[in-house]
């Protein structure tokens, strides 16, 4: 396998693992219907 | 009827599987018939791990565990970057919409996504903007259940001898009485199911080529160089194993962002937003998606061209040019009955989450999106005309399935781009945006839609060299410049400050 084919495995194993960096970090909040 | 007492084993977890999903819509029956808050949006009180995995078997259908996954057989293993772009759209969907929808929509009050475009902009277009987006939900939608419930039906002669009409209307009913008992608590709930069943289906899938030749070494040792033809006649020799050598990478961009782009704007998935039941939740469901869709692809994308390890050169001959029955050849060739069993269960698992999903979505533009707005009705009405809605619709389908027209397929995959165009500038102006008008969002989903007709029947397939150009790429990048100019041009239909602080106050 060449390097660029290998790569898309490699990139979606590394997207994933950033993701869960990134939604760690953030400040999530989720308001109801009755918060005005 | 021989074949299929033949393949008990299949029969006997396929049942199970379809009475689980009836019991689950009978349980929701009376909470759903509450009112349209319970029918539409589960009353935004799922766990965050449901709404997840709901998301995940919702996007991924029978066309990405048996069509794409085949397409690997004639496009090697560089299809696998289709499936980057699928990972990469789905953490936009979660980052950048999930929190904002969520929000916004509850302050809204909005249960469906072209109600949220008619409160969000309040503009003299807004009404026209709702009407135009449930039209092309109904109309759109109706080729992409065919299409699925034409996998499933073949899936289901192939495999167990069922007569195609039969299997159709086995499919479409199955799904259709447990979308209507049980509104959006039942579809989340079998969706979240399905997800499972599909997540442990992909894994299963992609270890079959590994244990029939004997382990990864010997397998891509077999890969790296086959005598096996392309469709055109041409060995592909090294083909599988190297860089965008079958097929463009153009191509595979137009494909991965075509069907990728469905996450950021079919409503079908921007609606499981709605139903997070608080912030814990959404944290979660923003972790475990991308990783329940990212170690999916990375099984199934491509699994075809591990196939080649197992086929003859007749019989390579032959599936080059009908991928659509790889993933059958590769299940027969195993010739395992307890695979085959899970593997046909989850199929048809991919198929009916997606099908309820986008069932329940149809019932809710006629019904809440163009009747309700047409002719407003009583409250209590509501649920019950939407269950009659999606029976109806199921009906309109399965005539479709039986009569198919010519290239529904192609008809699928368009209406995609036609979403993704149509759709995403209109949302994500509205969670972004201040400043974004109603009449930039009616008329940049006017003009993505009529780019991606014109591009696709008028410009890609008569002018040479732009066969490989996706429709999608020009048409969202002119419904995009659309939304931000008119939305310039129009600022004095900017909803009023109250209203942008209402929306905007605690959103994100």
């Amino acid at each position: 396998m060449d390097f660029l084919t290998a790569a898309a495995y490699i990139v979606m194993a590394v997207l994933v693992v950033a993701n869960v960096l990134i939604v760690r970090r953030m400040k999530i909040t989720v308001r109801d219907e009755d918060d005005e | 009827m021989a074949t299929i007492l033949e393949n008990w084993p299949i029969l006997a977890v396929l049942v199970a599987y379809l009475l689980g999903c009836l019991a689950i819509g009978r349980y929701f029956e009376k909470r759903a018939a509450r009112g349209a808050a319970d029918f539409y949006v589960a009353k935004r009180q799922i766990p965050g791990w449901v709404v997840s995995l709901a998301f995940f078997s919702t996007f991924a259908s029978t066309n990405t565990y048996i069509g794409q996954a085949g397409q690997a057989f004639a496009a090697g293993l560089s299809w696998a970057w289709v499936g980057v772009f699928w990972t990469i759209f789905c953490m936009v969907s979660w980052l950048l919409l999930g929190p904002r929808l969520r929000n916004q929509t509850a302050g809204l009050r909005s249960l469906t996504i072209p109600d949220y475009f008619d409160f969000r902009y309040q503009s003299p277009l807004s009404k026209a903007t709702r009407l135009l987006a449930a039209a092309t939900v109904v109309f759109a939608t109706i080729w992409y259940m065919a299409g699925i419930a034409k996998g499933c039906a073949h899936l289901l002669e192939s495999v167990l001898g069922v007569p195609y009409g039969w299997g159709a209307m086995i499919l479409l009913a199955f799904t259709c009485i447990y979308t209507v008992q049980g509104g959006m608590y039942s579809v989340l709930w079998t969706d979240a199911i399905q997800g499972v069943m599909m997540f442990v289906v992909a894994i299963v899938m992609a270890a079959i080529p590994f244990v029939y030749v004997g382990g990864p070494t010997e397998l891509m040792a077999r890969i790296s160089n086959v005598t096996h033809v392309t469709a055109a006649g041409v060995p592909m020799g090294n083909g599988l194993v190297t860089f965008a050598s079958l097929v463009s990478f153009t191509y595979i961009l137009g494909i991965g962002l075509s069907v990728g782009m469905k996450q950021i704007a079919e409503p079908r998935c921007l609606v499981r937003f709605y139903s997070v039941d608080n912030a814990k939740g959404m944290r979660f469901a923003m972790i475990w998606t991308p990783i329940f869709l990212g170690i999916s692809l990375i099984c199934v994308m491509g699994l075809g061209a591990l196939v080649h390890a197992m086929a003859t050169e007749q019989e390579a001959a032959y599936l080059i040019s009908n991928t659509d029955e790889v993933i059958g050849f590769m299940l027969a060739k195993f010739d395992n009955a307890a695979v085959s069993a899970i593997c046909i269960t989850g199929l048809f698992a991919a198929g009916m989450s997606s099908l309820a999903s986008v069932m329940l979505i149809v019932g809710t533009s006629i019904v809440g999106d163009m009747w309700n707005v047409w002719k407003p009705m009583p409250a209590d009405k509501i649920v019950t005309r939407t269950r009659l809605a999606i029976v109806g619709y199921c009906g309109l389908v399965y005539l479709v399935t039986i009569f198919p027209p010519a290239g529904i397929v192609e008809l699928t995959s368009f209406s995609g781009a036609v979403f993704a165009a149509g759709f995403f500038p209109a949302v994500f102006g509205g969670l972004y945006l201040r400043w974004g008008t109603g009449h930039g969002a009616f008329w940049s989903m006017l003009i993505g839609m009529a780019a991606t007709i014109i591009w696709r029947f008028g410009i890609r397939f008569n002018v040479a060299g732009l066969q490989d150009v996706h429709e999608i790429i020009p048409a969202f990048c002119l419904s995009l410049i659309a939304y931000l100019v008119i939305s310039r041009m129009t600022s004095s239909y900017r909803p009023t400050e109250a209203h942008l602080d209402k929306i905007f106050g605690t959103s994100g």
